[in-house]
C-alpha cells in the first residue's frame, strides 16, 4: 500500500471519475423503472422532506396572520370588485361555450371525451441550475403515469418523468430535454418547441421555411406524438428570428406559465 | 484521516442535506443559486488535498439525488469544483480579504464550462446565450457572496464537533 503513496491523489482522481461515470450509466434508467440505488436514496430523503414541509407550511400560516387588517379588507373589496367583473364575463363564456358546442355539431365534429386531471400540490423544485423539474405530490398510487402532461390553469407546465409511489417528477417545458410538438394558432404552421434557453424562454423550431409567424402569436400543442392532446396554450411568440440564412425559421416563445411560482398543477390521468 | 479533517466531513454532511433541502422546497434555482457548488468551493477551500476532492465527491452525489435525474453528473461537477479550489488556493495568501472569494469564483466559472461541456457532448440543448447570461454571471455572483458565510458555517459547526469528539493524536495521547 505504501508504494502506492506517492500516486494517492492520481489514484483518488481516476477512482472519482470511475465512481463517477459508473453512477451516471447506472442510473440513466427509464423514469417508470429507477434502479435499487435511486429508490434507496429517495426512500431515505423522504422524512427530511417531510419535515421540511410540514414546517414550510407552519410558516405560511403564521405569516398570513400577521399581514396587516387594512390589508386584507382592501384586498378583499378589490377582490369583490373583481368577482362581479369576473362573474359577467362567465355568463359571456357560457354563451360562447354553447355557441361553440352548437357549430361543433353542426360540423358533425364529434365531442370529444373530456379528460380526467387531478390536482397535485407542487413539493419541490429542482436545486440544479441545469435543469428544470419540479416534484408534485401526486403519484403512481393516484393514478399518475409516466409522460402524463401537466398543466397549470395558465397554460402545459410539461410532462411527468419519474414516479414513486406518492410523488413525481414533472420536467418543465423549459428543460434542455423537453420538446413539444407545436402550432401557431393564427396560421397552423407546424413546430417544435424546445426549451433550455432559460427560465422565461422556450425556442420553437417550425418545419416549413415560409412559416408565416409574428411576434403576438399564441403558440398551442399540436397534438403530435402521443404525449400532449392537442390545443393546450404554450405560450406567445416574442421574436422572430432566422439562426442562419437558408434555414428555417425559429421564434422565441414567452411561455404562459409562470414556472419560478407554480404552487399547484393538474394532472392528467390516463 | 485525523479528528479535525474528521470533523469537517461530519460537518459537511449534516449541512449539505440540510442546506439543499432549503433549496429544494421553498428557492428552487430560478435564480441560479447553486449551493451544492458553493459547499464544493468550501470543501475545497477548507479541506486538504486529496480530502477534499472526496468532500466535493459527496456532496455532488448529494445534490444528484435532489435533482433526480443522471447520478454522477453533480458529483463528477464538483469533485472538481473542489479540485480546482484546492488549486488556486496554493497561489492565494488565504489572510488576503476575498481570497476565498476570488478562489470560488475561478473554480465555480471553470466548473460551470466543464458541466456545460459535458452537457454539450451528451446532446442536451442547452442553448449557449443562456449559459453565458443566465448561468455563469449568476454562479460567480452567488459563489463570491456566499462562500464567506458558508465557511464560516463549515468552521463553526467542525468546531463544535471536534469539542464533542476531540482528536487524541493532537492532545499527545496514544
Amino acid at each position: 500500500m505504501r508504494r502506492l503513496f506517492p500516486y494517492k491523489k492520481l489514484i483518488t482522481l481516476i477512482l472519482l471519475v470511475a465512481a463517477s461515470v459508473f453512477l451516471m450509466n447506472i442510473t440513466g434508467s427509464s423514469g417508470d423503472n429507477p434502479s435499487l440505488w435511486e429508490k434507496l436514496l429517495w426512500k431515505g430523503m423522504q422524512p427530511f422532506l417531510g419535515g421540511f414541509l410540514a414546517v414550510k407550511h407552519k410558516f405560511d400560516e403564521y405569516s398570513v396572520l400577521f399581514q396587516q387588517k387594512e390589508a386584507l379588507l382592501e384586498e378583499n373589496r378589490e377582490l369583490k370588485s373583481r368577482l362581479d367583473s369576473l362573474e359577467s364575463l362567465l355568463i359571456r363564456l357560457k354563451e360562447i361555450e354553447t355557441e361553440n358546442q352548437r357549430l361543433k355539431e353542426l360540423l358533425g365534429f364529434r365531442e370529444q371525451l373530456e379528460q380526467e386531471y387531478k390536482a397535485a400540490d407542487v413539493i419541490g423544485r429542482s436545486p440544479s441550475k441545469w435543469f428544470s423539474t419540479i416534484t408534485i405530490s401526486l403519484g403512481s398510487e393516484d393514478g399518475v403515469t409516466v409522460d402524463a402532461p401537466v398543466i397549470s390553469r395558465k397554460g402545459l407546465v410539461g410532462r411527468v418523468l419519474k414516479l414513486d409511489a406518492r410523488s413525481a417528477q414533472v420536467l418543465l417545458l423549459t428543460d434542455p430535454e423537453s420538446g413539444v410538438g407545436a402550432l401557431i394558432s393564427r396560421s397552423r404552421d407546424y413546430g417544435v418547441v424546445v426549451g433550455g434557453s432559460g427560465p422565461d424562454t422556450l425556442v420553437m423550431r417550425f418545419f416549413s421555411k415560409d412559416a408565416d409567424v409574428r411576434p403576438g402569436d399564441q403558440v398551442l400543442t399540436s397534438g403530435v406524438g402521443s404525449v400532449y392532446p392537442e390545443g393546450l396554450v404554450i405560450g406567445e411568440v416574442a421574436e422572430v428570428y432566422v439562426p442562419q440564412p437558408g434555414l428555417v425559421k425559429e421564434c422565441y416563445v414567452k411561455p404562459a406559465v409562470d414556472f419560478a411560482h407554480l404552487e399547484e398543477v393538474l394532472v392528467m390521468i390516463r | 484521516m485525523n479528528g479535525k479533517r474528521l470533523s469537517f466531513f461530519i460537518a459537511y454532511a449534516l449541512l449539505t442535506p440540510l442546506m439543499l433541502l432549503a433549496q429544494y422546497v421553498y428557492l428552487g434555482s430560478t435564480t441560479g443559486l447553486d449551493l451544492g457548488a458553493v459547499l464544493a468551493c468550501s470543501a475545497g477551500w477548507l479541506v486538504p488535498v486529496p480530502a477534499s476532492w472526496l468532500a466535493g465527491f459527496g456532496i455532488g452525489l448529494i445534490q444528484d439525488v435532489f435533482v433526480g435525474r443522471t447520478l454522477g453528473f453533480c458529483a463528477l461537477s464538483l469533485s472538481l469544483v473542489a479540485m480546482v479550489t484546492s488549486w488556486v488556493r496554493r497561489f492565494l495568501n488565504p489572510r488576503m480579504p476575498f481570497a476565498a472569494c476570488i478562489a470560488a469564483m475561478v473554480s465555480t466559472g471553470i466548473g460551470d464550462c466543464v458541466s456545460y461541456a459535458v452537457l454539450r457532448l451528451s446532446k442536451t440543448q442547452l442553448a449557449w446565450e443562456f449559459f453565458l447570461r443566465g448561468i455563469l454571471p449568476y454562479s460567480l455572483i452567488w459563489a463570491f457572496a456566499l462562500i464567506i458565510p458558508v465557511n464560516l458555517m463549515v468552521n463553526g459547526l467542525s468546531g463544535i464537533i471536534a469539542m464533542i469528539w476531540p482528536d487524541n493524536r493532537e492532545k499527545g495521547s496514544v
